[in-house]
């Protein structure tokens, strides 16, 4: 129970809210990266149904 | 008498044992044995994830009996961890299953629809923002995971940013495996508080195509170069996937894939639900940390629903009267195949009893799948140094 008492603590203590505005631009990023895969995927698939789609 | 003193003297060790049990912090052993208790009890009587919580639950108290002989250096679950776990087999060898079940033809019929898969991964980022301000950059990140609603995903990337033994490993694993069981409660609430009745009600009528049988073999071949080219950390989540889906879809291999989708499936995922029990030791499970994690985990997966809710009603604003979507769909977004599609299908008839939003939901449902994928590979790429 002590032990938790001092991670708890140490936990708060290490508490960085300016980590959260430094990594949004992980947040940005990643989500940029995940549309624009995304969005290539999509449109193989768009050409993929063109090209083979039952006449 | 004699052989009675004996006797007494050779039980003596059960003495020794109750008072190291004791001394050892019994309680939370105790506390450890009802966790596995509820996991099991969730399992059974609520029928939640039961592949998985069942094993969970059971190895939870196998790991927690003191001096348990099934852990540790020779311990027959260590041994399966570090053939199994540790080098991430399991969680791949079980996308091949997933793979081989998963029918991508919601999805190519209506591909626009991905769009909201990419969307409803926005948790995963938002999560790790929030947890960097509480741990180191990987742990955030591995903590961030837990919104892919996805287990072998979540445990790859744990595996590759902390390393099996971290302490926080096992925390995440229960966290991305028991919220998956808890999306038809969690997500229901979130999408009413985003939409209105009136969005609710949209109609989509669903246009039935025929995908070509070469376009659908095709498609798991282009999706692994398309996201191993882009994100090669996650070439083999994404391969081994898209693998037992063009083993399901090339017709030549039926027998093969009626195995991967039961056999190997069914064989992968009770090894891997007791295997992850060894991370449920009470030293490093009942801390802190643990809880901060569960929390957070919450907290991606309410933010993944958020985030295709919300990106479907952005769309909704530039799209005329008569082809509007209906919101709840973007919710059907997160990986959590097929409980989220079905979740937002049961809530459309609900609102509107010849509402059927199954097929779109499930189109929506299987690009998380792959969104996921991507969304765990992209976060390797930005931190496994």
């Amino acid at each position: 129970m002590f032990n938790n008492l001092i991670l708890a603590k140490s936990i708060f203590s290490e508490f960085n809210p300016m980590a959260f505005v430094d990594n949004l631009r992980y947040m940005l990023s990643g989500m940029i990266a995940i549309f624009i895969v995304i969005g290539i995927i999509v449109l193989i698939t768009i050409i993929l149904n063109k090209i083979f789609s039952k006449k | 008498m004699d052989f009675i003193m004996d006797v007494l003297s050779e039980l003596g060790f059960l003495v020794n044992n109750l008072s190291a049990f004791v001394e050892a912090g019994g309680w939370k052993y105790i506390a450890m044995w009802a966790i596995g208790g509820v996991l099991i009890y969730l399992a059974i009587r609520h029928d939640m994830e039961p592949t998985l919580l069942l094993p969970l639950g059971f190895g939870t108290i196998l790991v927690n009996i003191p001096f348990s002989g099934a852990i540790g250096e020779e311990g027959a679950l260590t041994t399966l961890f570090n053939a199994g776990i540790a080098n991430e087999l399991f969680p791949l060898i079980l996308f091949i299953g997933i793979g081989a079940m998963i029918d991508f033809g919601p999805l190519l019929t209506n591909p626009k629809l991905m769009i909201f898969g990419a969307a409803a991964q926005f948790g995963i980022f938002f999560t790790f923002c929030m947890a960097s301000m509480f741990f180191t950059q990987n742990e955030a990140a591995s903590i961030g995971i837990i919104g892919a609603a996805d287990g072998p995903t979540a445990i790859v990337v744990a595996n590759k940013l902390l390393g099996a033994d971290n302490d926080i490993t096992g925390a995440i694993m229960v966290a991305a495996y028991s919220y998956m069981a808890l999306v038809p409660i969690i997500q229901p609430p979130v999408i009413k508080l985003l939409t209105t009745k009136k969005e609710r009600l949209i109609c989509m009528p669903y246009e039935q195509k025929q995908v070509s049988k070469l376009t659908k073999i095709l498609f798991p071949i282009v999706i692994t170069v398309v996201a191993g080219v882009v994100a090669p950390e996650s070439v083999s989540l994404i391969g081994f996937l898209m693998f037992g889906n063009l083993i399901r879809e090339c017709g030549v291999l039926n027998s093969l894939s009626e195995t991967a989708q039961k056999v190997l499936a069914n064989l992968i995922t009770i090894f891997l639900g007791i295997t992850i029990a060894c991370q449920m030791e009470a030293s490093k499970f009942l801390n802190v940390n643990t809880l901060l994690i569960l929390g957070l985990g919450l907290f991606a997966f309410i933010f993944d629903t958020a985030g295709g809710v919300m990106f479907a009603k952005l769309i909704n604003l530039f799209l005329p009267k008569g082809k509007k979507i209906n919101p709840m769909i973007g919710a059907a977004g997160i990986s959590a195949f097929p409980m989220s599609g079905r979740v937002v299908h049961k809530m459309g008839l609900k609102e509107d009893p010849q509402n059927f939003l199954l097929m779109q939901s499930i189109g929506v449902n299987v690009s998380g799948q792959i969104a996921s994928v991507i969304a765990g590979g992209l976060i390797l790429s930005f931190f496994m140094k």
